[in-house]
């Protein structure tokens, strides 16, 4: 971890964000805090963003569309993973027919996604 | 011939005669001549004599022939006259006046044996007034003719001791001639004349007399043959014609009270009955009669009982005290389905012998009856049956369509146009399809020979726009013998059942997100202290507790909303009212607000105590819902002003606050379970969509009521009410107001 990935977390649950942001902190990434789409959009837009952490069910911008917009930024090649507890099968296709690294369902295992995190940025 | 003999013969005889008187004149002839004169004198008085004779033989033979003649032309004119007719009173009265007419009698008459009676009874008379006579066989002239059965002459009725016909002393009748009618042997009555001449009638006479009898008695036969035979062709006629009459009545209606009132006015009719009834299964009367040994053996087997005289039947006695004064009884029974269904019964006030003709047409009349009851009865269940069908149909919730094999509409109920919005005439003739838009071409095998129903869900659009979600089931129409005859089409509108299904399945995610939300914060927290190569200080061990704590707290209180919506769905749900003041209960709530939620304003105004029944932890839950939705849908923070006013008979609880709003076109579904806001535009918060459900039904557990009002964008207002009973209730009128401000 030499230049410090930037990681972008969008979430509206405070609790869950302090907690993704502990894990990420701890393992060494920087990490971005996003509490809904609006604002996730603009962060992504102004940082050099390595890796998405996405909620799908945000206030303002929901998570499809605040996937869109980093697809259609860059090459669309900035990976995404989709933390969600949404856990229905038509958002997991969703996901995967627009890009998504990996989807991870709610409730998880912080240090089992930051092992994602490391395997995708590796 | 006979002419021409006669006349020259007189012309000699008169020549004759002049010859002689001439000679007698010329006495002065010699004896020469005299003799010779003598001699021709005796020879031709000998010659006259024979002449004289033979012209005696003559006379009597030409008299004879004469009269055979006469009477030859006597036969065939009483022949003539008495074939010229087949009506017997004509036969009577030309044979009768010819016979006279032949014999030169002055009056005359024709006697026929009564049928039943041994009477003779006078057919015809001539020459004397139109009188009544009737004689006993054995007595009168008639009677002892008929009883002789032998012709015979009376030349002067006053010497006559043993007969005495006293109707002909009277009218000085002294001849009479008489002899019996026979026919093949059989003596039908006699035929006399009479003259008032003693010794009128001659031997001879009696013989033509006879003869002419034997013709007037063949005669007489044939005309009454003749009459039997046309009378029973009339009464044959009379049957079929009322036969005919009962089928038209049978016919005319199939209402059964009306068929049963004709028939019986037309057996009254037909059958000249003092009265009659037609009675059907389960009447008294009947009931009666089965009870009867002797009488419910027939009547079960359909054969009918006639009784001449009634009273003589000790059955009939108590009946006919009382109801009428009936002498004869016919009961026909009328078999339906050669089960007993009802009986005729015809009733004479004189006594009747009922014929055999009679009994027969009583026996059609009855089955017609049956045939008529059971028809009626078949259309009652027919028309009954049809009601139900027509009730069924217009009255079912569902739409049923009818349509010809090719699919134009043929029939639709009212359900259509209920759910659809078009009326039957707005669709009869048009094609299926274009109403619904959905592809219902059959496969061959549909088509064909199978009766398979099709079922089809789809969404349609309504006459006046909106989009109904259909399910449909479409079978095809067969008749008795299986051919196409078109197709049903039953379909239900199922929009509701599939917006709630569509509520129901995005309640399951909510809950499940809702639930694994909270869920996440536990297990990351629990797992990040847990993870073996970080520690943490005592300070962040503690932030960590305090997160996973309040999650838990957020986590039971989701799983308890939820157990609360289970019971008012099982109906188990109660509420526990206790007579107190609501007022603590909302200061304590607007305290603990102002503390969580310090960008909000909270305030709240009313009495200083309002006493009444209520369920605390019911009505708590429902002012902490409604304040958590104030400050959870007014992101931005804001006033939020609660005021508790008594109205009446009700207490009056109001929360507005200065968040988004809601639709208005939502705010009354926003109170139905699982219902949510489409907040998409926004996207505040995610609501259960329960707390507003449960809130109503504990509101109206209470017999109270809840509503919004609200602009998009402008606020939001909830009010509820609850009633003040009792009487008991106290309300501090002191108006209060608090403010955080």
């Amino acid at each position: 971890m030499i230049s410090h990935p930037i990681i972008l977390v969008i979430e509206d649950d405070e609790s869950i964000a302090n907690l993704i942001k502990i894990n990420l902190d701890l393992t060494g990434f920087k990490t971005i805090l996003a509490g809904d789409g609006d604002i996730a959009v603009q962060l992504f837009d102004a940082n050099p963003v390595s890796l998405v952490l996405l909620d799908l069910m945000l206030p303002g911008k929901d998570g499809w569309e605040v996937l869109e917009h980093i697809k259609s930024k860059g090459n669309g090649k900035i990976p995404v993973i989709v933390t969600s507890a949404k856990t229905q099968r038509s958002d997991f296709e969703k996901g995967a027919d627009m890009g998504v690294v990996d989807y991870v369902t709610k409730p998880f295992d912080p240090y089992d996604l930051i092992q994602r995190i490391k395997g995708i940025l590796s | 011939m006979s002419l021409s003999f006669v006349i020259p013969l007189s012309v000699l005889m008169a020549l004759l005669l002049a010859i002689l008187a001439w000679l007698s004149l010329s006495r002065q002839f010699d004896q020469r001549v005299l003799k010779m004169k003598e001699k021709t004198e005796q020879e031709m008085a000998d010659q006259l004599h024979k002449y004289q004779d033979s012209l005696q033989t003559q006379r009597i033979l030409y008299e004879k022939v004469q009269q055979r003649l006469e009477e030859i032309s006597t036969l065939h004119r009483i022949a003539m006259t008495l074939n010229s007719t087949l009506s017997l009173p004509e036969v009577m009265q030309q044979a009768l006046r010819e016979m006279v007419r032949i014999f030169k009698a002055e009056s005359g008459g024709i006697f026929l044996k009564d049928k039943n009676k041994s009477e003779l009874i006078l057919q015809e008379g001539f020459g004397f007034p139109k009188i009544s006579v009737s004689l006993p066989v054995g007595q009168g002239i008639a009677g002892v003719v008929f009883q002789q059965n032998s012709p015979f002459l009376i030349s002067d009725v006053k010497s006559e001791r043993t007969i005495d016909p006293a109707y002909l002393i009277r009218r000085s009748v002294s001849s009479i001639m008489a002899a019996p009618l026979i026919v093949r042997g059989r003596i039908i009555g006699t035929v006399e004349l009479h003259h008032t001449l003693s010794s009128y009638f001659k031997d001879e006479d009696l013989k033509l007399f006879e003869v002419i009898s034997s013709s007037l008695a063949m005669a007489i036969d044939n005309a009454k043959l003749y009459q039997e035979s046309s009378e029973n062709l009339e009464k044959r006629l009379d049957e079929l014609f009322t036969l005919y009459h009962v089928t038209q009545v049978v016919s005319s209606s199939l209402n059964p009270d009306i068929i049963l009132h004709r028939l019986q006015n037309l057996i009254r009719q037909t059958l000249k009955a003092s009265d009659t009834a037609v009675l059907l299964e389960g009447d008294s009367d009947i009931a009666y009669l089965l009870s009867i040994k002797e009488f419910s053996a027939s009547l079960l087997e359909g054969i009918p009982l006639f009784f001449s005289d009634a009273k003589k039947q000790e059955f009939f006695k108590s009946w006919i005290e009382k109801n009428e004064p009936v002498c004869s009884f016919g009961i026909v029974p009328i078999l339906i389905d050669r089960k007993l269904g009802g009986i005729i019964r015809i009733c004479y006030r004189e006594q009747h012998d009922f014929i055999e003709e009679e009994a027969r047409l009583l026996l059609a009349l009855a089955q017609q009856a049956g045939i008529a009851i059971k028809n009626a009865r078949l259309y009652e269940e027919v028309v009954k049956e049809k009601k139900l069908l027509d009730s069924l149909f217009t009255s079912i919730a569902d739409g049923v369509i009818t349509t010809d094999q090719r699919l134009n509409i043929l029939s639709v109920n009212p359900a259509v146009e209920k759910i659809l919005g078009w009326k039957e005439a707005e669709l009869m003739n048009s094609p299926f399809q274009e109403i619904f838009h959905v592809d219902m071409s059959l496969q061959d095998n549909e088509k064909g020979n199978s009766s398979v129903p099709i079922y089809r869900e789809f969404l349609v659009k309504a006459k006046d726009g909106s989009e109904k979600f259909l399910s449909l089931v479409f079978s095809p129409l067969r008749g008795e013998s299986g051919d196409l005859l078109g197709f049903v089409s039953v379909f239900r509108d199922i929009s509701k059942i599939k917006e709630m299904e569509q509520m129901k399945s995005d309640f399951i995610s909510t809950v499940s997100h809702e639930l694994r939300t909270p869920l996440t914060s536990i297990k990351g927290y629990i797992a990040t202290l847990l993870h073996p190569a970080t520690q943490f200080d005592q300070s962040t061990q503690r932030e960590f507790l305090q997160i996973m704590n309040r999650e838990v707290d957020r986590l039971s209180g989701l799983i308890s909303d939820l157990l609360e919506v289970s019971r008012i769905e099982s109906e188990k749900f109660h509420t526990n009212p206790k007579f107190s003041d609501l007022m603590p209960i909302i200061r304590q709530m607007i305290e603990k607000y102002k503390q969580m939620h310090p960008k909000y304003g909270f305030s709240y105004s009313g009495p200083d105590a309002v006493e009444l029944e209520f369920d605390g932890n019911q009505i708590e839950y429902v002012l902490q819902h409604l304040l958590n939705n104030a400050v959870k849908y007014s992101p931005k923070g804001g006033d939020v002003e609660v005021q508790i006013q008594p109205e009446g008979d009700r207490i009056c609880v109001s929360i507005k606050d200065q968040g988004v709003g809601i639709p208005f076109d939502e705010q009354e579904k926003i109170f139905d379970r699982f219902h949510r806001v489409d907040n998409r535009p926004t996207r505040w918060a995610y609501g259960w969509g329960l707390g507003l459900f449960i809130a109503k039904k504990v509101i109206e557990a209470h017999g109270g009521k809840i509503w919004v009002e609200s602009i998009l964008g402008g606020g939001s207002k909830f009010i509820f009410t609850l009633p003040l009973k009792n009487g008991g209730e106290k309300i501090n009128d002191k108006s209060s107001h608090h403010s955080r401000h």
